[in-house]
């Protein structure tokens, strides 16, 4: 079976809509269809990354939420979108089973992610234990003066 | 000679808009109906004709919906402004009422729903979705969470700065790690507009946190 190469296509809803409304139609959709409780906090990202970058950060967000729903045992989820001057943090929290980085194999998800975070020159972090796991991204911007 | 209410569309989904400026210019409806496809479009012809109401699809490219909406809220507040979107998010709806909306309304909806909300608008009522359900960030009943978009780990960690426990005893006892618990403080620092340990305490202890 043939896997798309996710980051080429960009869904039409991307082009016409603002990130932080996608983000959180798309979360309140999970909330209401799943067992997990997701909230969703952003500050505004337009403006420091191409369409190109905000469509790979909407994939790992897409990725790590996916994971949760699918690994974790969670019965809530925090995601956050923090900016600050030199970059902005992503932050994914669940309060479900953690897993154990030293055993866990990674699959193309986590995979993934990494190549992502590789490309933006950023860097993660995760914790991962008995209250649940938390992933922190960080991305250095660019600027783009508007 | 009856009253026509100057209607202005604003939308770039041609083919929405111009099924819906047909539907709206039939003649019993008594509706003068001008259509624009994006932001700058809808502020030349505010200028120009002066509508009574303007049904603004939030997701415009360019100058979006939220902007179109704030700036006329600022400079032509007599004029009602309807937003359109398909999305039933509490969030967003919030978010319009606030920057002065007169109503929301989803594309979804039928003709009379339209009909009824342009109505209601025209007579000084507002027109906006019955709640859903809570935006989530309401599910913390602490309004300074609310206000400060804080997340029940950072209440939960701000209550722990308050009893004096260092970064270390934090992490241990919420079962965190030490750079997790510094990242949740560096935000709630970020969140709160404070530079320094003792202002945190100070904001713990004015709003009695």
């Amino acid at each position: 079976m043939t896997r798309r190469i996710a980051h080429d296509i960009m869904p039409p809803e991307f082009e016409k809509t603002e990130f932080n409304q996608l983000l959180s139609a798309y979360f309140n959709r999970l909330s209401s269809t799943g067992n997990i409780r997701f909230h969703f906090i952003a500050d505004e990202i337009d403006g420091y990354f191409t369409k190109q970058q905000t469509l790979m950060i909407y994939r790992i967000l897409l990725e790590l939420s996916t994971n949760i729903v699918k690994h974790s045992k969670a019965t809530e989820a925090t995601i956050q979108l923090n900016s600050y001057d030199d970059y902005i943090e992503i932050m994914v929290e669940d309060n479900g089973i953690g897993f154990d980085l030293s055993t866990c194999k990674k699959g193309m998800g986590l995979r993934n992610i990494e190549s992502r975070i590789l490309f933006f020159h950023g860097s993660h972090a995760i914790d991962s234990g008995e209250s649940g796991t938390t992933i922190i991204i960080t991305l250095p911007t660019q600027r783009h003066d508007l | 000679m009856t009253y026509k209410t100057s209607i202005l569309l604003a939308d770039d989904h041609l083919l929405f808009i111009s099924g819906l400026s047909t539907l709206l210019a039939e003649e019993q409806n008594n509706y003068d109906i001008f259509v624009a496809h994006d932001g700058n479009m809808v502020l030349q012809m505010v200028s120009d004709q002066q509508p009574d109401i303007i049904l603004l699809d939030i997701g415009m490219p360019g100058i979006g919906g939220m902007e179109v909406l704030k700036y006329m809220n600022r400079v032509y507040p007599a004029i009602k402004i309807i937003m359109l979107s398909s999305y039933n998010d509490a969030h967003l709806i919030e978010k319009a009422r606030r920057a002065g909306a007169s109503g929301y309304l989803l594309k979804n909806c039928s003709i009379e729903e339209l009909q009824r909300a342009i109505a209601d608008v025209m007579e000084g009522k507002l027109s906006f979705p019955p709640i859903v359900h809570l935006p989530e960030h309401n599910a913390y009943t602490n309004p300074i969470a609310q206000q400060f978009n804080l997340t029940k780990r950072e209440i939960e960690i701000i209550q722990l700065i308050k009893e004096e426990l260092t970064n270390k005893q934090i992490a241990d006892k919420l079962f965190l790690s030490l750079f997790t618990v510094e990242t949740h403080r560096k935000n709630i620092m970020h969140k709160l507009k404070l530079n320094s340990a003792v202002s945190l305490m100070k904001f713990i202890l004015d709003f009695k946190l």
